[in-house]
């Protein structure tokens, strides 16, 4: 019984926010009803039926119920008044040998702890939280390079992994700092300059010519003076700005280092259509050009070049060494649109101004570093830090060939300094002690800062101009104006990064580039329809985002994404090609994050599907009631030889649950799973598993029963409050990089309110979010943090 | 697959197998004590003052720690008897050629990966407790804290000799999405090195990068001079910005701050050596860049195993960690013939099929454990090898995948720690004694003044 004590102490964690999913919120009373209930009504009723475990000083399960029940108390013990709801409520508990609880009372005890949980949350003090000072992460610190100097070439792409938590990997706390890191600060900076001066002041090409400088190579694809080097099989991909609708061709550069019988081979891709295949025959020193023609469809085009046919002799060489075929790739070049003037697309960012009869070297420098700080910082650059910029600039051009040298030199400084690699939130210069109305000693957040959060948040990047210049007039206060930018953030191409870095962590989308299939089981399964599944639920989620959908459709859309290789896999007729269109789902199955092909593959094994990691997924990212892990003393599915010819998977699994310290957590999960039966582990339809007909029946504890992924589906529907709090807390999340406490109950319970106002859009819960006090103010750390 | 990935790879070893037979004491001394242009007297002081005199058997004893997740299937590990090394068990047959040259140490165990009331997470238990001998604080996110680890205890000490204090390796990226395991942030799972109790050392994948790290990123002319000079003002700014901000945050970012003050000074360090050698230290003749992360698993093992092997024989560190997949990997290993993933199948639950997979996966990586020593066996340094010099552990903290017990735990002791301790043999410790022990007794052989290390309660007997 040991064991079973110890996982119910996981639930108390984990069930947190999950009562009363589905049915109507519980509305707050007067807290003294609520006290003077408990009395009369609950306390003797968890006397006869609890505190024999959990009363008199017992706590099994590290579940002791003997509170002084207060308001305070249960603002305190929210989480396990919830548990305990949880519990009662599906009738976990009490336990077989204990006294069951009358169907009325449970009513009446559920009745009550969700009144008396909303009355705390009522009167809980609203409480911003705590973040800690912010590192930027990789993507971020791309993007805001990007933005910062109209370099585009990933320099973050080879700093150390940042650690993720909470599920997302913006989290402050653990954004760590590492003497590893800055060094690669202070050479990024170093190239970051050095590219910009190329580009904004050089009048002669850069040795990498044209758009290869910038490009993002796969990991297998090497780069050095004379270009890129591809000795495996792998791509390049370029981003150039385009005019949508405008013709351009495509020059490259390329040669090869012969083996075996046919040349290197190089296939060039834009935006997912081939538009160069060929035989590069021509030795590293003599290469030849080749170009291709396209007409561009958005604001930037996504060029890719591949080697596809790498090689390596068998037979070694006079020197013992064997050939390998590669392929080189000295330049990439786009020109037009026809008539268009030259590469004015660079518009200077950092070399705003250069010396001249007018402006003296020292007061040009001046110019340049006070813009570059001032956006770098996120905030207007003060005189003394300003005046240290130009300390190394004079200190430089002393001995320095050049004005822009020695100018770069300060910027390299601007970009390792803490204000940079930081988002900073000051404090205030003086305490701010604790009032009634103010009980956390919180203060607001000054305009940059609003500007700063709100861009990390919706664009994983630095604030741009405009929103600079309303933080500059004071204007971001006003929630109006917010909420203006905010619409029209979302409407920009950079909220695609919302979509990217939240939704792909949130579904984990990112881990289907490393999903490994039997071969033999699903030949089609290859990365070709790895990505389409990631594409389909990226789309999904943009089209959410963009049309401003209800969150619900989420769960429960009757549309979805696919291309051909997709569309076959889902038994769609007629969709060919790689390109990507939108279907219409008429009583469908498919449809809603739940039953989208990434999802059912990422929750599969390699060589069978895990109704388990379904079950698991559908409670944690649903409707965010995760079940806890097993403890390590328990073993996975146990596997007799004689199992698999005799059994079904879920013949076996009910085995498994025949523990009753597996069914406790077993029956959450597995119910939701089987109903997802149908769907094989790269999330094809099936109706027979192997030679066992498929049965796509569950039943969730309390009663919910469903067969096949319709009815599943109808059923969180049944429980979308849960999904909506979940879908909050994790945006929530993300939004502030910290995780999401206790005393946030209050923030994310206002949030809801106006989301449930709003029809569950998608932008009302940014809104929410944004408007709310966690995103507007600060407070220091606790003691108790 | 007949495809060629060993390109990469192979570009590099060249340069290991050139580098053969250059002894150390002539080709690369720390560069830090002295510079290419130093007299023979200018040298030898400076070896004196570094206490390291001038011959061989005076050459500094490296670390180095290789961690391998999930346990062993410990039937083919441990071997049958104690004493010398006679009949290796089957998973330690890829080792045979090297027989007098490591010794397995049984009975060893890791009390802080144990749950110790925090419940599930083991892996992630492990991988923190493994060489900090520290019980993670459970957390998701915030607040994260374990312990100093071994290899940085000797970074701060004889790590401060050479270019890089330490060096860390390894070929997961860790997790792209999704919680790491039960409840546990993800640092705990994917750094097994960490600098204090709070500040992980994120280790390095990619084995170009690497190379950078050791070598710069130009080997080619350009004026080191200027540019450490330039980095060095740089730097100063960065510092004076950083007091700045010091007084604008609360008391709780302070500590952050404090993080990035550390890594400053150590970066100015290294700068200042920079300036005083003029140039960076030179990689072994022959020995070029690699182009990237190798597609091959094994290709990629080897190439950040000739990684260390350079990084010591040019005395770039002498401290270096290495793991090679992160704890709990799920690996796939189709290449040698395994069909499932490596954390599922350590749930062998004993099933025949699970087991063979798991004890085909153990000869893999010792396998590439095998190469590595070779290499490094190979290394002429002095009278001996690189080997003879070094003392690398090897082993996971887990015993057995499946049961996930935290004593008992594979461990293997390679090298001569510079004639300090005498390979070859099975050594059978009492039931529970400290895996930190054994630290001790390492960082002791590498002249690191220690008495204890975590929950040591002394050194290791019988080493030598």
């Amino acid at each position: 019984m040991k064991r079973f004590g110890s996982l119910l102490l996981f639930m108390l964690s984990s069930v947190a926010f999950s009562a009363c999913a589905g049915d109507a919120r519980p509305a707050p009373k007067d807290p003294k009803e609520i006290l003077a209930r408990y009395d009369k009504e609950i306390k003797p009723l968890l006397s006869t039926h609890c505190f024999k475990c959990h009363g008199n000083g017992k706590k099994k399960g590290n579940v002791n119920l003997d509170d002084a029940l207060s308001i305070d108390s249960i603002q305190k013990n929210t989480n396990k008044w919830l548990a305990v709801l949880e519990q009662v409520r599906t009738g976990s508990m009490p336990p077989e040998e204990v006294q069951a609880v009358d169907k009325k009372n449970v009513e009446l005890i559920v009745r009550w702890l969700g009144e008396a949980i909303a009355t705390a949350d009522h009167l809980r003090p609203r409480d911003p939280g705590f973040v800690s000072l912010h590192r930027l992460n990789r993507t971020e610190y791309n993007n805001t390079i990007r933005d910062l100097t109209g370099v585009d070439f990933r320099p973050a792409d080879d700093f150390p992994a940042d650690d993720s938590g909470y599920g997302f990997d913006n989290i402050a706390d653990v954004l760590t700092m590492s003497p590893l890191l800055a060094e690669k600060y202070i050479g990024a900076a170093e190239s970051i300059v050095e590219r910009v001066i190329k580009m904004e002041t050089s009048k002669t090409p850069t040795p990498l010519s044209g758009l290869i400088g910038e490009a993002k190579r796969a990991q297998t694809v090497g780069q050095d003076d004379s270009g890129l080097i591809f000795s495996n099989n792998g791509d390049a991909t370029m981003m150039p700005h385009t005019q949508p609708g405008s013709e351009y061709t495509l020059k490259i550069k390329a040669s090869q280092a012969p083996a075996g019988t046919e040349p290197a081979k190089m296939l060039v891709k834009v935006d997912g259509v081939d538009v160069l295949n060929q035989g590069v025959d021509a030795p590293k020193d003599k290469p030849k050009e080749f170009t291709a023609k396209f007409r561009a469809k958005g604001e930037s085009a996504k060029v890719v070049v591949m080697f596809t046919n790498e090689f390596r002799e068998a037979e070694p060489q006079k020197n013992g060494r064997r050939r390998s075929r590669r392929l080189f790739v000295h330049a990439v070049e786009l020109e037009g649109p026809p008539g268009a003037p030259k590469e004015e697309k660079n518009r200077k960012k950092v070399f705003i101004a250069m010396p001249s009869k007018e402006l003296t070297e020292e007061a040009c420098a001046e110019k340049i570093l006070k813009n570059f700080a001032t956006r770098a910082f996120r905030r207007p650059v003060k005189d003394d830090e300003l005046k240290s910029l130009l300390k190394i600039y004079s200190n430089v051009r002393k001995d320095a060939p050049s004005f822009e040298k020695a100018v770069g030199s300060a910027l390299t400084a601007a970009l390792v300094s803490p204000f940079f690699l930081f988002r900073v939130e000051n404090k205030l210069p003086f305490a701010v002690p604790p009032t009634p109305d103010n009980p956390t000693g919180a203060w607001p957040l000054d305009e940059y800062e609003i500007a700063t959060r709100l861009s990390y948040f919706l664009w994983s990047t630095m604030p741009d101009d405009e929103l600079f210049m309303l933080a500059g007039q004071r204007m971001l206060k006003n929630p109006k104006i917010r909420e203006e930018q905010v619409r029209r953030m979302l409407k920009d191409r950079r909220s695609g990064q919302l979509i990217e870095n939240f939704a792909g962590q949130w579904l984990e989308l990112r881990n289907l580039d490393e999903v490994m299939r039997d071969g033999k089981l699903f030949p089609q399964f290859d990365t070709k329809l790895a990505s389409a599944m990631e594409r389909e639920a990226t789309l999904f989620f943009d089209s959410i985002v963009r049309e401003d959908r209800s969150i619900f459709t989420l769960i429960d859309a009757d549309y979805t994404f696919v291309n051909g290789p997709l569309a076959q896999l889902y038994g769609i007729p007629n969709i060919k090609g790689d390109e990507f269109q939108k279907v219409t789902l008429k009583n469908s199955p498919r449809g809603g994050v739940v039953t989208m092909g990434s999802t059912l593959t990422l929750t599969s094994n390699p060589t069978r599907t895990s109704p388990v990691k379904r079950g698991k997924w559908v409670l944690e990212q649903i409707l965010g009631t995760p079940p806890p892990p097993p403890p390590p003393e328990v073993p996975t599915l146990v596997e007799k030889p004689s199992d698999e010819a005799g059994a079904s998977l879920r013949k076996r699994l009910e085995a498994h649950r025949a523990d009753p310290s597996c069914a406790v957590c077993h029956n959450r999960m597995d119910g939701l799973g089987f109903a997802l039966e149908n769907f094989d582990s790269i999330g094809r339809w099936r109706d027979s598993d192997g030679k066992f007909p498929v049965d796509a029946s569950g039943t969730l504890p309390g009663g919910d029963s469903f067969k096949g992924a319709i009815e599943l589906k109808a059923v969180l529907m049944k429980r979308r409050e849960g999904f909506a709090r979940n879908f909050v807390e994790k945006m929530l999340t993300f939004a502030l990089g910290r995780g999401i406490k206790q005393y946030d109950r209050a923030t994310v319970n206002e949030i809801l309110k106006q989301v449930e106002q709003n029809e569950y859009k998608f932008s009302s819960v940014v809104m929410g979010i944004v408007n709310s006090d966690a995103f507007l103010k600060r407070r220091e750390k606790r003691g108790d943090e | 697959m007949s495809r060629s990935k060993v390109m990469d790879r192979r570009t590099a070893l060249k340069g290991v197998g050139v580098a053969i037979g250059l002894p150390l004491l002539e080709a690369m001394m720390p560069s830090g004590i002295f510079g290419g242009s130093a007299s023979a007297e200018e040298k030898k002081s400076a070896l004196a003052a570094a206490g390291m005199g001038g011959s061989s058997s005076k050459t500094p004893v490296r670390l180095a720690f290789v961690a391998i997740p999930n346990g062993m299937w410990m039937d083919h590990f441990t071997p049958k008897t104690v004493g010398p090394l006679t009949d290796l068990p089957p998973s330690l047959k890829p080792l045979e050629a090297l027989r007098g040259d490591f010794s397995i140490l049984s009975g060893l165990a890791q009390d802080n990966a144990r749950a110790k009331g925090d419940g599930p997470g083991d892996h992630a238990r492990s991988a923190a407790a493994f060489l900090t001998g520290a019980h993670p604080f459970k957390t998701a996110g915030s607040n994260i804290k374990l312990g100093i680890s071994v290899d940085q205890v000797a970074a701060k000490s004889i790590g401060q000799q050479t270019q890089l204090p330490s060096l860390e390796l390894g070929c997961d990226v860790g997790r792209k999405a999704g919680e790491c395991d039960s409840g546990y942030a993800c640092a705990y799972v994917s750094n097994i090195s960490w600098a204090d109790e709070t500040t992980p050392m994120p280790k390095l994948v990619d084995p170009a990068a690497v190379f950078e790290r050791l070598f710069g990123k130009n080997t080619g002319q350009f004026d080191m001079a200027r540019k450490m000079a330039e980095r060095k003002s740089i730097l100063d700014y960065v510092r004076d910005d950083t007091k700045r901000l010091e007084k604008q945050v609360g008391s709780a970012d302070q500590k952050k701050l404090d993080e990035f003050t550390t890594s400053l000074r150590e970066l100015e360090r290294r700068i200042e050596n920079n300036m005083k050698n003029k140039e960076a230290v030179a990689p072994p003749p022959g020995f070029n860049r690699p182009t990237g992360i190798p597609k091959e698993y094994s290709e990629h093992l080897k190439l950040m195993y000739d990684m260390m092997i350079v990084a010591f024989q040019t005395d770039c560190t002498r401290v270096c960690t290495f793991q090679v997949a992160s704890e709990g990997s799920n690996r796939s290993f189709n290449f040698i013939g395994v069909s499932g993933a490596h954390h599922e199948l350590s749930h062998h639950g004993k099933k025949p099929d699970n087991v063979e997979a798991i004890k085909k996966i153990d000869h893999f990586y010792m396998s590439q454990f095998g190469y590595f020593l070779q290499r490094m066996k190979a290394v002429k340094e002095g009278s001996g090898t690189l080997l003879d010099n070094c003392l690398i552990m090897m082993g996971s903290g887990i015993g057995d995948g499946d049961r996930h017990n935290h004593d008992d735990l594979p461990i293997l002791l390679a090298g001569k720690g510079g004639g300090t301790v005498v390979p070859g043999r099975h050594v059978q410790y009492p039931k529970n004694t400290p895996l930190c022990n054994l630290f001790v007794s390492m960082l002791q052989r590498a002249k690191v003044n220690a008495t204890r290390f975590a929950d040591s309660t002394g050194p290791l007997p019988q080493l030598s």
